[in-house]
């Protein structure tokens, strides 16, 4: 074999050798691109990186990411892609700022939170420690501007890349008058402009600082009891939109609409409950179904109207609706207000799902289940946000506008980049003549009870109280779901206190305190909080 | 050989060579303009500053353009402006990574000098003779007795390495890089000489053919004495070279079986001195760490030397380099971010050891690969000439395929560190990265390569 055979020999290995090399960047760039991203702003793909590249220690996705868990490289790639990027203003519906980016004395940038009542809507972010709920989230790429692609061609020639503005439809007034309403007590209120769906205030308690939420001392402050108590209440949880509460009396206001627009009864149908029981509470009614008893201790009347029903909160009355009406419309009447197995609302942020029953087909097997479902208790679980939407179908002749928070999206030269979005969620849920009963009924309602008469002057207001029975020994939830309307708007109020007590001494007060705000002080100016003085990390 | 003086055109190095000056020139503008934009000041001034090292590496590849055309070389003509784009390519990004001194010093202690000793070597390319025939035993123990002082009195570096050796005023001169020129000369001249008595006196074994041991002996001696010089200096890289050359100039210089007995030989005995040292003597940390970074780069384990842990984890020490390459590529992508706009110096040694993580992320896959495929290319073209070459030419053979070994171990092992194929081993990539002596062995190895050229007729039209 000659010298000539043997270089060719080497020359074989050398190709294979550039094809290896070769092959390896190949496999570098196509097959674990997507897992080693040097660049991460999603914070949920964040973390499954680092567990992708088997990252051990445990990161707790909720409430919040930390990204310095994750390799070096890649933090220094995500600093120098977000020093060149100012996130965006997240301002109210009167340009009023509720978060932006501050200097701090040291050069750096953090990002201060002027509502912290809003820290379950807004959520809260600060370089490369960031929350995965809110709309700092959901409007992530758009607030960092990176979706643009002006902003695309300035990140490539290395300018600074501006964010998106964001306005949102909360009011800074009534999101305050609603945090104050509730005070500490657990639970949570929305406020939506009845006719457009537009969210004007969203309170949620136990809640949090969002300006302090990234000290980690902080946070474990806030779950310091938990380890003892049984009833830990988790602050990061938004009880507005994901609570999953018994709506107890409230929910009579779905088995009225059901019951008048199908024809199974009208407004002044009379029902004769029966001869009354007595025990040591008192005198009170049953209505008995499947072998077993709805008992109603409600109100002293045997003999009653449809209407008159709804005001004492009739559980004999709507208990027997329930039993008496066919499964199939039950259930279809609260998939149309918006109570459909699983579904989620159509909010900018994440939201819960309500559920009628554990085992839904049990809603047609069980006729006792129905009947007391249909008064509001059994194995149902609603958010506030869903009880409010029942109350806006209703005020809309059987139409739920679409419930949102973004009011616009703006480029920061002021140009409209996203309006604020319209239309209805559901349509003709009811017939309008259902619908302008029902109204008439919930104004009754208010009118009977006397509650607002010396506080809210010259106002229409119509509702409907709650208190649902939970759990043996504890007290029920305190509910009230109603609207109230002048020449302006019309707003709708829901209200739910977690073991508050009746619904018209607790939850009532609170509707009252915050109608006042958003029918007589809207879009007035707030005392402004500002960042305080000392520099934060 | 009679000389001809007649004065011949190069068209296709002229072409090439005015696309590789222009490439220079375009690189130096857009690295000075992105940095210029980054700190928002007006890129014109910075411009013809910036020229002036394109300038200076336009004129040397011109100089040596002219030289061989007024020599009457015409064949072999890509050569020549491959190195020319490598060398574009590696000044381009030593000037995106380093301050400016860099370039220069790149340019007065490798370049400069490594052209000048080209250009003699094309004038004169009978001194590839008077190697063969009278220096090569100076140049062969030169080239040992310089690594073996700098074993022992060499520079100590920052990091703690012994590599370099100052005599008296003269610069540090790092004599890990000379030996393995003077191993591939000694080598080259080593194998001619005993060839013909090994092969001619081994015996038959069945499959086997035994060559006489004495035959053996000074060369093993030689390469023996230089590995042992290099592993006291902790320089693997250098002992992976040469016993790469070893092994390649072996397998090229002799007939296949006696290669193969040898290297059975050679390798039973390299395991049982492995063996015996893996137990009586602690394998260097430098290795061990190496070889946890290269096995997984993201491993939080902590990283142990002799079963201790050292106090980091294997991400946070010898891997955190591998890491920062890797996301360097994939920051890249297929067409790179762009000259100046991308984070390479987050990479450590970005301008030496993984210079080519750093054109990876700024240039892209696509400039990344065809620069594998420009030294293959390299290669080939340096082994097409020993191929060329009369069989009577054993040591100018057997030089050329030395010196293409040299530079293929160098990229295999550079590169494959780098993009995690092989275990990280510090070596330098040949014309790209920073590092003077090495570039100056490099071009001298081009220079052997372009004197020997001229010994190839011209193709007849």
């Amino acid at each position: 074999m000659s010298l000539t055979q043997r270089i060719w020999h080497i020359v074989h290995v050398m190709l294979v050798v550039v094809a290896l090399l070769s092959g390896r960047i190949v496999y570098w760039q196509l097959v674990r691109d997507q897992e080693l991203q040097p660049v991460v702003l999603d914070p949920v793909a964040a973390a499954a990186q680092y567990r992708a590249l088997g990252g051990d220690e445990a990161i707790d996705l909720m409430p919040l990411v930390t990204l310095e868990a994750l390799p070096q490289p890649v933090i220094q790639r995500t600093r120098a892609r977000l020093a060149e990027v100012r996130r965006g203003v997240i301002y109210d519906r009167n340009g009023r700022r509720l978060a932006y980016d501050y200097e701090t004395e040291n050069g750096g940038r953090v990002r201060f939170y002027s509502e912290p009542s809003l820290a379950h809507v807004i959520g809260y972010v600060s370089g490369l420690r960031t929350g995965v709920v809110g709309i700092e989230h959901s409007f992530n790429e758009t607030l960092l501007g990176l979706n643009r692609f002006d902003a695309q061609l300035n990140q490539m020639v290395y300018q600074p890349v501006l964010g998106n503005d964001l306005y949102l439809t909360i009011d800074s007034r009534t999101q305050r008058a609603a945090a104050r309403a509730l005070g500490d007590r657990a639970g949570a209120v929305v406020v939506l402009d009845a006719r457009t769906g537009a969210v004007l205030a969203m309170a949620s308690q136990p809640a949090f600082d969002p300006n302090r939420v990234l000290d980690e001392s902080y946070t474990r402050s806030l779950f310091a009891n938990c380890d003892a108590a049984a009833d830990c209440l988790n602050p990061f949880f938004h009880r507005a939109v994901q609570g999953a509460y018994v709506p107890g009396s409230t929910w009579k206001t779905v088995t009225l609409i059901a019951a008048l627009d199908t024809g199974q009864a009208s407004p002044e149908t009379v029902f004769d409950v029966g001869p009354p029981l007595r025990d040591e509470q008192g005198s009170y009614y049953v209505y008995r179904i499947g072998g077993s008893e709805v008992v109603d201790r409600n109100h002293p009347d045997r003999v009653l109207d449809l209407t008159r029903a709804y005001l004492v909160s009739a559980n004999a009355v709507f208990g027997r609706l329930g039993g008496e009406m066919d499964p199939a419309v039950f259930v279809d009447y609260a998939a149309r207000l918006g109570f459909s197995r699983g579904e989620t609302l159509p909010l900018e942020i994440s939201t819960g799902a309500a559920q009628l029953a554990n085992d839904p087909q049990a809603i047609y097997e069980n006729d006792f289940l129905r009947a007391i479902t249909a008064i509001g208790q059994g194995e149902l679980l609603t958010s506030p946000l869903n009880m409010a939407l029942v109350v806006a179908a209703v005020l809309n002749e059987g139409d739920i506008p679409r419930p949102h928070l973004l009011q616009a999206v703006r480029h920061p030269s002021g140009d409209l980049l996203q309006a604020e979005p319209s239309g209805n969620w559901i349509s003709n849920t009811m017939r309008p003549e259902t619908a302008r009963q029902v109204r008439q009924i919930m104004i009754a309602m208010v009118r009977d009870s006397g509650m607002f008469s010396n506080m809210l002057p010259g106002l229409t207001i119509g509702g409907k109280t709650g208190t649902a029975e939970t759990v043996e020994g504890r007290p029920p939830h305190a509910w009230f779901i109603g609207f109230v309307e002048n020449e302006e708007r019309t707003v709708v109020i829901a209200v739910v206190v977690e073991h508050g007590g009746q619904g018209g001494i607790v939850a009532a007060p609170i509707f009252a305190e915050v109608a006042d705000a958003a029918m007589n002080h809207l879009g007035e100016p707030v005392q402004e909080i500002v960042p305080a003085p000392v520099a934060v990390e | 050989m009679p000389e001809r003086l007649r004065f011949v055109f190069r068209p296709l190095e002229t072409l090439l060579l005015v696309i590789v000056m222009l490439l220079g020139g375009l690189g130096f503008a857009l690295v000075t303009a992105a940095i210029q934009l980054r700190q928002e000041t007006n890129p014109i001034p910075a411009l013809s500053g910036a020229l002036l090292p394109p300038a200076v590496l336009a004129l040397a590849l011109l100089f040596l353009h002219l030289l061989l055309q007024w020599r009457g070389v015409e064949v072999e003509q890509v050569i020549l402006p491959i190195v020319g784009l490598l060398l574009a390519v590696g000044l381009t990004m030593i000037w995106r990574l380093r301050p400016p001194e860099a370039v220069w010093q790149q340019l007065w202690r490798g370049f400069i000098p490594g052209v000048s000793l080209m250009a003699v070597l094309m004038i004169y390319p009978r001194l590839v003779e008077r190697i063969r025939r009278d220096w090569v035993i100076g140049i062969s123990l030169a080239g040992l007795g310089l690594l073996i002082a700098t074993a022992f009195f060499g520079v100590v570096d920052e990091s703690g390495a012994r590599l370099a050796l100052k005599l008296g005023p003269l610069p540090a001169v790092q004599t890990s890089e000379l030996i393995k020129l003077a191993l591939i000369i000694f080598l080259a001249w080593y194998i001619e000489k005993e060839g013909e008595a090994v092969e001619g006196r081994a015996r038959s074994l069945r499959w086997l053919r035994i060559p006489a041991v004495r035959y053996f002996i000074p060369g093993l001696l030689y390469v023996s004495l230089a590995t042992l010089a290099l592993v006291m200096m902790s320089d693997f890289g250098a002992v992976l070279i040469l016993g790469a050359l070893f092994v390649a100039m072996l397998y090229a210089g002799f007939e296949t079986r006696i290669f193969l007995t040898v290297a059975a030989v050679g390798l039973g005995l390299s395991l049982l001195v492995g063996l015996v040292l893996a137990f009586t003597w602690e394998i260097p940390a430098v290795i061990q760490q190496r070889l946890a970074a290269f096995i997984n780069p993201w491993s939080n384990a902590p990283l142990l030397i002799d079963g201790q842990p050292a106090g980091v984890t294997i991400a946070e020490g010898p891997g955190y380099q591998i890491q920062q390459a890797i996301y360097a590529l994939i920051a890249g992508g297929l067409t790179g971010t762009g000259l100046g706009f991308g984070l390479p110096n987050n990479i450590p040694l970005a301008h030496s050891d993984f210079i080519f993580a750093a054109i990876l992320e700024e240039l892209g896959a696509v400039v990344g690969l065809a620069l594998l495929a420009f030294y293959l290319i390299l290669l080939l073209r340096i082994l097409r000439v020993a191929v060329l070459l009369p069989p009577g030419q054993q040591f100018e053979r057997l030089l050329l395929v030395g010196i293409s070994i040299h530079f293929f171990i160098q990229v295999l092992v550079m590169v494959g560190g780098t993009i995690n194929l092989l275990p990280l081993t510090g070596v330098t990539l040949p014309f790209l990265s920073q590092g003077g002596m090495a570039l100056l062995v490099n071009l001298t190895e081009v220079g052997l390569v372009l004197a020997i050229v001229q010994r190839l007729e011209a193709p007849s039209p």
